[in-house]
């Protein structure tokens, strides 16, 4: 470094007078959090600038480009990232071509390191945001300005509430009248998934914020109180349920995770990371052997639900022969409630019926390819007749319900492999499906914020039984957002 | 003082207007925007903020804008500030994500988008933009209950890693905008109004004279409904040479240095320019006016002037001889040419040399084989004798000095058999109507349209609608069996509209008949006076052959990002050109009188930094064929061409002999060669085929008959423009190719003459599924397919064999072989005469048409092995085929390719590689040319005396007579050697392998 210039120097009198308060400073309350705000944008996982990366505390402390020592405990003046956080010069100053940190931020920078550097978070090689504890939740809108779109919906024990996911918070409307009946508030920012648990009292509750964190947590269906939080991921959460038995927790999201808990306990079983893309779906099968998840990658994956290997993909979303060829990208897997069949669909033509074992033997090796693409296999094939992609599906007691962006909702019979039913209303992508077998009623959600309640029994009753916006409070229009799917 | 724009009204309560002030100092423009000061009458009404004016509430008022002692006055109308002003998706959202660099072809803009988003190209398709933006992903993007929330913009913030980088700042206007179009509900309307034209200020071009090196821009977008709106702060600004002159996002132009640069401005799918000349004062330079010889030189001039740069000295008349010689006729002076030349006393001497050699035969087809180059002339695409065809023409052309409108029109409306109208080949070279709209806007307009094709074009106004409205053209020009026709259906449709196109230069109004040629309005537009493309291109291609660089570089790349290096040059030159009636011949006379063309290669420190002014010669690598033919010219392994005419008439007429005393022998010939064939027991004629038939499946295609299917054999009958054809060159027992493409069915028929009844037995092997009629019977009732051995049962006299062959892909064969191993066939005449010439003279004499005794008379002169020999000497002579500078289509040898020959597979000039590579080095040092060029010259040369040997050599290969100093180091090389013929070849290969010899100077 050249002379030093007269600021420089005034701000490291007025920090070298400061007190080091030693017992004040943590680095994962204090430091961690600057970092990944200001820093890991261009030091992290999917940008290396000057080939140096603080997204792990081990990366903090590995030199870049320059072979200069990042953090020299005790000494902040020899250590490169605070001199860089602290360069005069705009040229030399990090973050490059931003504004630069606060006094208060470069303080805390320059504490840490002159009372020892120390590591408080436990694995260093981990990503810090994963180290972070999760997040609490601010209010929610207590009147919505704009509706929220609807991508998760679940009917409470025995149909009398529908749970609808809202903006930092569930919202529980009765399903015949449209009317609220209460919030569940500071829940993470957009719900994805919502799921009782078999007895009825507790409620996953599975979402986050896009591009930076995700949430699964067991929720009080009564006050909204987060009992246990499962874990936080790294981006958000797409798809959570329950197995069969109600023992294990699988949830999946957009940082292409899938994982497995003790439903009980909380303990994560497993986590596997084999999706190259978002993982938008997952599900157990009936006798809790699989878990299956789908993506938008174009694949199902089916694992063995016990410790997650993995035991077979299904590629038929992804095809270059046959009738149902195309690529697509998979939005919705179930596995039957009374059998071995897996049920998934997503852009295409048609919702794929197939059996994880048989798909397995299909797989076969790189040497029998050639024949495998030349023959049919064992999958079946619903034509669904949307124009655009299914992003829901619900298979229930030989009925098939799937729901589209094109705004339609349709009811298959499984005997028949026919519709039986339209349910047409929505006038904005469909997101959110939820069945009550009590009522055999459906609800459904769309991203232009209303929900939508079928009588999917009667054999006439296609309109629906009550529509709403599920926005507290909001009293705009709700068509003159939406773009024509 | 001028102040833009001289009125203002202010419509909404978003609504600006920047302003552009320019003082005039001494005739020079200067901009004084932002030392300007502005003050306003009522401040309730518009504010003023960095020469921009916005709105402020309803009403009117007076800007007062002051410099200096001067001051305008600019009347303010504002109006409507009070309604809601929404941020228009359309119009503000989308060219936002293209100026921050989001919509760019790098980041969301490819084809399958970065990090899971995707974005249309620049915004070309809004409709899948509002999908991606507002639905995909789970409403992952935006969040309009907390719009500061909302990942669009986190990411380019920074606040959340972003492979992209920082795109966005909060305060900046950009981060504004978009903010509020979240916040206002993320409203994803397409209106149906289209932006129609964007208007810039100051203009199309401003000069910054150094230290005055600031100019701010302003940018009016119109729009379809009539309505104006100031876009300045949301245009995209870019500029082609960053180091010459940058850009703000405000439109805030710096110059940096000496030179020109386009500063383009993009919104929405419109794409202007503005061209700015930097001026620097470069301490030493002094103009003192140099000799011009025509208004070339005038303008080249003042441009140097402008930007200070002195021109180089005349070059030599060594250098000139050598280079005019190459430029016009692809080959060196030979050392008689150089010594008379440089002996030549006279002051036009330069001038005649440049009028004689237009003239000759060299300057044809050295001039034709640039064309050539372009209209991918090559028999790999034009098959049988047609590239010779097509060539030929071009050589003609060039020969005539054809108009160069006529060459286009003869060209782009021809039509009919390619054998007749040699021009027609140009859409066989291309049969796609994809390569006709981007071979034609590449060659005539020269113009890269292949972008629009698929997005409206990054760097330039072409749309979409004006690729598919090129298309559009030719839509109706099929080219099938070598004959092109016009047919009345076919459409270009646009992609994202479907809508079928109005052809290019036809009036959209009007409705032309179904048959009328749409490539003649198309045509009538390309070459009318005034064409902003045609002359110009024409010019700068013919500039570019003789300069080295094109005005426009590179020469099919015009666009207003990419400006003419001296727009008043080509403006003149293209004046000229039509002008004169598209004379070409007239501008490369113009060019090379020029002293612009007869610079010196040698560069002065007033004149080293300039590459596109041309204040000085350029050093060029010779092309590939002019290397070759160099190698062979400076060597005398060749003959030089002059050679030609003598050699050519002493061939032609011993050729003339042989042949009067072959046709009189022929008669002779006749009587007893028919004879031999009535003493045949069995013959097998010609085959004739019919086709092609086109199919959809390969099985029906069997099973259904086509017209020629199913009645005796007519050979004068036609079916859907296909007729029976002879085909000569089919052989029995040999591969016979049916046809190239896909889903195609042929049929076949030859007769088979037998004396009686009998079997004969036959292979047949088609390449893929065939059936085979004999007499009307079908005599294989399975398809075959492969090869297949079968016994056809003869009658007395003549058999009529059909054939009908069906495939699937590319090519189909088939083979046909009677079968000799079974006793039964008996003999088969066996003399290596052509089937179909053993059917003609079967005939009674008498019987024979004019066609066939012309069969008859080629085959006998054919036959002949000196009439046959002397024939291709001449075609050799005539065609030049020794010289690679004189073949419409040299042949691809290593030697030639690692020198940049093109394989004409595109109509890219660019596909001639001129860049040094280490190939051409091996094939100097080590190749086969070279060596053998080297051990036929030291023949040659070893036949003189030292001193003569250098002198010829130096003369032969450079030009010019050698330095004392080359002169007497080279004979005491010679004169010490101890083996005198392997110095002299050393002497050769040296001076071919130096840079002296290989480039153009």
């Amino acid at each position: 470094m050249g002379p030093m210039r007269p600021v420089a120097t005034a701000v490291l009198i007025l920090l070298v007078s400061m007190p080091a308060r030693a017992a004040g400073i943590s680095f994962m309350r204090d430091v961690a959090p600057i970092l990944l705000k200001r820093c890991t944008g261009c030091h992290g996982e999917l940008k290396q600038s000057g080939r140096y990366r603080a997204h792990t505390f081990a990366d903090l402390m590995k030199p870049g480009e320059s072979d200069e020592r990042p953090v020299v405990a005790g000494k902040p003046e020899q250590s490169q990232l605070y001199k860089l956080i602290a360069a005069h010069d705009e040229v030399d100053r990090m973050p490059q071509k931003d504004d630069a940190l606060s006094p208060e931020q470069i303080a805390i920078v320059r504490r840490w390191i002159a009372t020892g550097a120390r590591f408080d978070g436990g694995d260093r090689a981990a990503a810090l945001k994963t180290l972070l504890p999760p997040r609490q939740h601010p209010a929610s809108p207590a009147v919505y300005g704009s509706a929220v779109p609807v991508m998760a919906l679940a009917f409470g024990p025995g149909g009398k509430e529908l749970f609808v996911g809202g903006y930092h918070e569930a919202t529980v409307w009765n399903p015949s009248t449209g009317a609220l009946v209460r919030r569940l508030p500071s829940l993470p920012q957009r719900t994805r998934a919502l799921v009782f648990s078999k007895d009825g009292k507790t409620l996953l509750v599975a979402g986050g914020t896009p591009g930076e964190y995700g949430e699964v947590a067991l929720v009080d269906p009564t006050t909204g109180r987060r009992r246990k939080v499962l874990d936080t991921f790294d981006d958000i959460v797409l798809a959570a349920a329950y197995s069969a038995d109600g023992k294990r927790i699988a949830a999946g999201g957009a940082d292409a995770n899938v994982r497995v808990y003790d439903a009980a306990t909380g303990r994560r079983l497993w986590s596997k990371k084999m999706h190259a893309d978002w993982v938008t779906s997952v599900s157990f099968s009936a006798d809790g052997r699989f878990l299956a998840s789908a993506s938008k990658d174009m694949t199902v994956k089916v694992y063995q639900a016990s410790d997650g290997a993995l035991f077979t993909t299904y590629s038929g979303h992804n095809k270059n022969f046959g009738k149902y060829k195309g690529q697509a990208a998979v939005y919705a897997v179930q596995f039957a409630s009374d059998g071995p069949l897996a049920f998934s669909a997503g852009g295409g033509q048609a919702i794929h019926i197939w059996d994880p074992v048989k798909a397995a033997q299909e797989n076969g090796t790189a040497a029998d390819m050639e024949e495998r693409f030349s023959k049919q296999g064992h999958a079946r094939y619903l034509d669904h007749g949307f124009t655009l992609d299914v992003l829901a599906m619900l298979v229930r007691d030989g009925q098939v319900f799937a729901a589209s962006a094109d705004g339609m909702v349709k009811q298959f019979d499984l005997a028949t492999q026919k519709p039986v039913r339209t349910f047409q209303g929505h006038r904005d992508w469909v997101l959110a499906l939820a069945h009550d077998p009590g009522s055999n009623r459906v609800a459904t959600g769309s991203h232009d914020g209303q929900v939508r309640v079928w009588n999917a029994q009667d054999g006439h009753a296609e309109q629906s039984v009550v529509a709403f916006v599920a926005s507290p409070g909001f009293r705009g229009d709700t068509t003159a957002a939406a773009a024509p799917p | 003082m001028e102040v833009k724009p001289a009125q203002v009204t202010l419509d909404g309560k978003r609504s600006y207007r920047q302003f552009v002030v320019t003082g005039w100092f001494d005739g020079q423009a200067r901009d004084l925007t932002h030392q300007a000061r502005f003050a306003v009458s009522d401040d309730r009404v518009v504010k003023v903020s960095h020469a921009r004016a916005s709105a402020a509430g309803d009403g009117q008022a007076t800007l007062t804008i002051s410099a200096g002692n001067q001051s305008v006055r600019v009347p303010v109308t504002v109006a409507n500030t009070t309604r809601p002003d929404p941020v228009r998706f359309k119009f503000e959202t989308l060219p936002l994500l293209t100026k921050q660099g989001c919509a760019s072809g790098s980041c969301h803009g490819s084809p399958h988008g970065k990090g899971n988003f995707s974005l249309s190209l620049f915004g070309y398709d809004p409709r899948l933009d509002r999908i991606s933006l507002t639905r995909d992903g789970f409403n992952r993007r935006i969040n309009v209950i907390e719009p500061a929330e909302s990942l669009m913009l986190k990411k380019p913030l920074l606040e959340l890693s972003h492979v992209g980088g920082k795109r966005l700042r909060r305060g900046q206007n950009a981060h504004s905008i978009l903010l509020a179009w979240i916040a206002e509900g993320a409203h994803v309307d397409l209106p149906s109004v289209e932006c129609v034209a964007i208007e810039i200020d100051p203009g199309r071009s401003r000069i910054l004279h150094a230290p005055h090196l600031d100019q701010q821009l302003a940018v009016l977008a119109r729009f379809s409904d009539g309505q104006a709106r100031d876009v300045t702060a949301i245009a995209t600004y870019e500029t082609s040479h960053p180091s010459i002159a940058s850009v703000s996002d405000d439109g805030f132009v710096t110059g940096k240095a000496r030179g020109q640069a386009a500063i383009s401005i993009r919104y929405l799918d419109k794409l202007e320019s503005v061209y700015v000349t930097v001026i620097e004062d470069v301490p030493g330079f002094a103009w003192t006016p140099p000799a011009q010889n025509n208004f070339i030189d005038r303008l080249v001039d003042d441009k140097l002037r402008q930007l200070q740069y002195v021109p180089s000295e005349t070059c030599t008349d060594e250098a000139f001889v050598r280079r005019v010689h190459l430029d016009l006729t692809g080959l060196l002076p030979t050392a008689a040419v150089v010594r008379a030349f440089l002996g030549d006393k006279s002051p036009d001497k330069r001038q005649r040399l440049i009028t004689e050699l237009l003239r000759t035969e060299e300057y044809a087809r050295f001039w034709a084989l640039k064309d050539a180059d372009l209209m991918r002339v090559s028999p790999k695409t034009l098959k049988g004798d047609r590239a010779d065809l097509f060539a030929g023409w071009i050589v003609d052309a060039v020969r005539k000095n054809l108009p160069y409108d006529k060459f286009a029109r003869q060209i782009l409306t021809a039509a009919g058999d390619s054998r007749q109208v040699a021009a027609a080949n140009y859409f066989l070279a291309i049969p796609t109507i994809q390569d006709r709209t981007e071979m034609t806007a590449q060659i005539f307009m020269g113009s890269r349209l292949e972008c629009a094709k698929c997005h409206n074009h990054p760097f330039e106004n072409w749309t979409m609608g004006d690729y598919y409205s090129l298309s559009a053209v030719f839509a109706r020009t099929k080219a099938e069996d070598g004959v092109v026709k016009l047919v009345s259906t076919g459409e270009a449709l646009h992609p994202a509209s479907q809508q079928a196109m109005t052809p290019w230069g036809q009036a959209s109004s009007t409705r032309a008949a179904p048959d009328a040629d749409r490539r003649v309005p198309f045509t009538d537009w390309l070459t009318r006076k005034g064409n902003p493309f045609f002359a110009r291109v024409a010019v700068n291609r013919i500039w570019a052959h003789l300069v080295g660089r094109g005005i426009v570089d590179p020469v099919d790349d015009f666009r207003s990002s990419n400006p003419p290096s001296n727009v008043p040059l080509l403006d003149a030159l293209a004046a000229e050109f039509e002008r004169s009636g598209y004379d070409r011949k007239r501008i490369i006379q113009l060019i090379c009188e020029s002293r612009t063309y007869q610079r010196s290669t040698q560069k002065s420190k007033l004149n080293e930094t300039d590459d596109s002014l041309f204040s000085h010669a350029r050093v060029r690598l010779l092309g590939a064929e002019q290397i070759k033919d160099a190698v062979a010219l400076a060597t005398h392994s060749q003959p030089p061409p002059s050679a030609f005419p003598a050699q050519l008439v002493g061939f032609q007429k011993q050729a003339a002999a042989r042949r009067a005393a072959l046709e009189t022998d022929h008669v002779g010939w006749l009587v007893p060669a028919a004879a031999k064939v009535a003493q045949m027991p069995l013959w097998l004629g010609g085959w004739y085929m019919a086709g092609p038939f086109h199919h959809e499946n390969m099985d029906e295609a069997l099973k259904r008959p086509y017209p020629p299917e199913g009645k005796p054999v007519n050979l004068a009958e036609i079916f859907d423009g296909n007729r029976w054809e002879l085909q000569p060159e089919f052989r029995d027992g040999g591969d016979n190719l049916v046809g190239e493409g896909n889903n195609l069915v042929h049929y076949l028929t030859r007769r088979i003459h037998s004396q009686s009844a009998r079997p004969l037995a036959v292979t047949v092997q088609p390449k893929q599924g065939a059936l085979l009629w004999l007499n009307g019977q079908l005599v294989t009732p399975d398809a075959l397919h492969g090869k297949k051995k079968l016994t056809l049962q003869l009658q007395a006299g003549n058999n009529e064999l059909v054939m009908k062959i069906a495939n699937a892909d590319q090519k189909t064969s088939f083979r046909f072989q009677t079968d000799k191993s079974i006793e039964a066939t008996g003999k088969v005449q066996d003399d290596g005469m052509p089937p179909h010439v053993v059917e003609v003279l079967a005939m009674p004499a008498p019987r024979r048409t004019d066609n066939q005794r012309r069969l008859l008379r080629d085959y006998y002169l054919d036959a002949d092995r000196d009439f046959s020999t002397l024939r291709q000497k001449v075609t050799r002579l005539e065609k030049r085929m020794e010289y690679a500078t004189q073949r419409p289509y040299p042949e691809a040898t290593p030697f030639m390719l690692a020198f940049g020959q093109p394989q004409r597979s595109t109509a890219c000039t660019c596909e001639r590689s001129n860049a040094p590579t280490l190939r051409q080095a091996l094939e100097l040092l080590n190749g086969d040319v070279t060596h053998e060029a080297a051990r036929v010259g030291a023949a040659h040369y070893a036949k003189l005396d030292n001193q003569a040997i250098v002198d010829e050599l130096y003369l032969a290969a450079y030009s010019r007579w050698p330095t004392d100093k080359e002169r007497a180091s080279a004979r005491k090389f010679l004169d010490t050697a101890p083996s005198r013929d392997t110095a002299v070849m050393d002497l050769v290969w040296t001076v071919i392998n130096t840079q002296e010899f290989l480039f153009q100077h």
